[in-house]
């Protein structure tokens, strides 16, 4: 399964097999030049419209990946309309926990409306408004997601324990 | 400006490796060397397909909207016992009309001015007063690249302001 630590290995190992498959064509077959032309100016495409656009996907929620337990650093409820044209979606912003040596960087989820997880963020908007910092932890489900489109999760949360605290 | 997808991209890999890997079968290379050639494509369509959403969810540090609405706000201050540079990172809904509504998440490099101007924001957010934020590019450089993809980017300056209040709707408007 790939993670968001894998991902990016994963992309630039596919993209040099790429350049692997393109040597091939040019060093060991005995096509016409047009075709090893074309197939040069195709991987340069292919190159060119995926620098293009990874900058864009960046930002925009996942909608799958959330970690199994998470604190809450923003919300937003997106309510369906009630003409039906907008089936409504709930936006997390969570930062997953301080490692000794790693950065806590902040990733935003997509997950499908219901009206029980509004009703629960309703709560945790209020607690964190009063600077009591919320956990989230994901209840876990049967099944798998691919990662393509949002996926309905049951989500519990709870105050921050105390020993986490910092002293006054 | 273009926008291409994530499932543009996956489309394109698939069809331009679909296309070498064919004339690939035309080397003189033994059929075991050509079987593992298949099997490693089609393991690579698989890594694009989905390692893209796993990269989806972090924040970007390009396209700063020029108005947006302010929905979170998470400041991480450098360590230099680890090198960590840190970063001001806000989440927010573009206000231009013709955007995604959807939020997305920003990254800015860490700067006291930065902090302050954010943690000021996030105050009164936690006062339930709505913050609008404009951003314009800034002349002055703050800090230097701390990686390839910073080259080029230009400074930004951000200041808030209490969203103005959002009145009844108007009784000439359609229900």
């Amino acid at each position: 399964m790939i993670t968001s630590a894998t991902a990016t290995p994963a992309f630039v190992a596919a993209f040099v097999l790429l350049v692997l498959l393109l040597a091939n064509v040019l060093w060991f077959t005995r096509f016409a030049w047009w075709v090893k032309g074309s197939a040069i100016v195709l991987v340069a495409g292919l190159f060119w419209m995926s620098w293009r656009a990874m900058p864009e996907l960046l930002g925009w929620p996942a909608q799958a990946g959330m970690p199994p337990r998470f604190n809450v650093a923003g919300i937003q409820v997106i309510e369906p309309e009630k003409n039906g044209a907008s089936k409504g979606a709930i936006y997390l912003w969570v930062t997953g926990f301080a490692t000794v040596h790693g950065e806590v960087i902040p990733r935003a989820f997509e997950i499908p409306f219901t009206p029980e997880l509004q009703l629960k963020l309703a709560g945790v908007s209020t607690k964190l408004r009063k600077r009591l910092p919320q956990l989230g932890e994901v209840v876990p489900s049967k099944g798998q997601h691919s990662g393509h489109g949002p996926t309905a999760i049951a989500l519990d949360f709870f105050d921050m324990p105390d020993p986490l605290f910092p002293e006054r | 400006m273009l926008s291409f997808g994530h499932a543009t991209i996956t489309v394109g890999y698939v069809l331009v490796s679909l296309t070498l890997l064919l004339l690939s079968l035309f080397s003189r290379w033994r059929w075991q060397l050509k079987t593992g050639l298949i099997v490693a494509v089609t393991l690579a369509w698989c890594a694009v397909y989905f390692s893209l959403p796993a990269m989806l969810g972090w924040p970007t540090d390009r396209d700063v909207p020029r108005r947006f609405n302010l929905l979170a706000v998470y400041i991480q201050e450098p360590d230099a016992s680890t090198g960590k540079p840190g970063g001001v990172f806000f989440w927010a809904s573009d206000l231009n009309p013709d955007a995604d509504q959807k939020p997305r998440a920003y990254r800015l490099p860490f700067s006291p001015g930065f902090k302050s101007v954010f943690e000021e924001g996030q105050g009164k957010l936690r006062k339930n007063i709505p913050q609008v934020g404009e951003a314009e590019d800034e002349d002055e450089v703050h800090g230097t690249p701390t990686d390839r993809l910073q080259i080029g980017l230009k400074s930004v300056k951000i200041q808030f302001q209490d969203a103005p209040p959002q009145g009844p709707p108007s009784k000439d408007a359609a229900p």
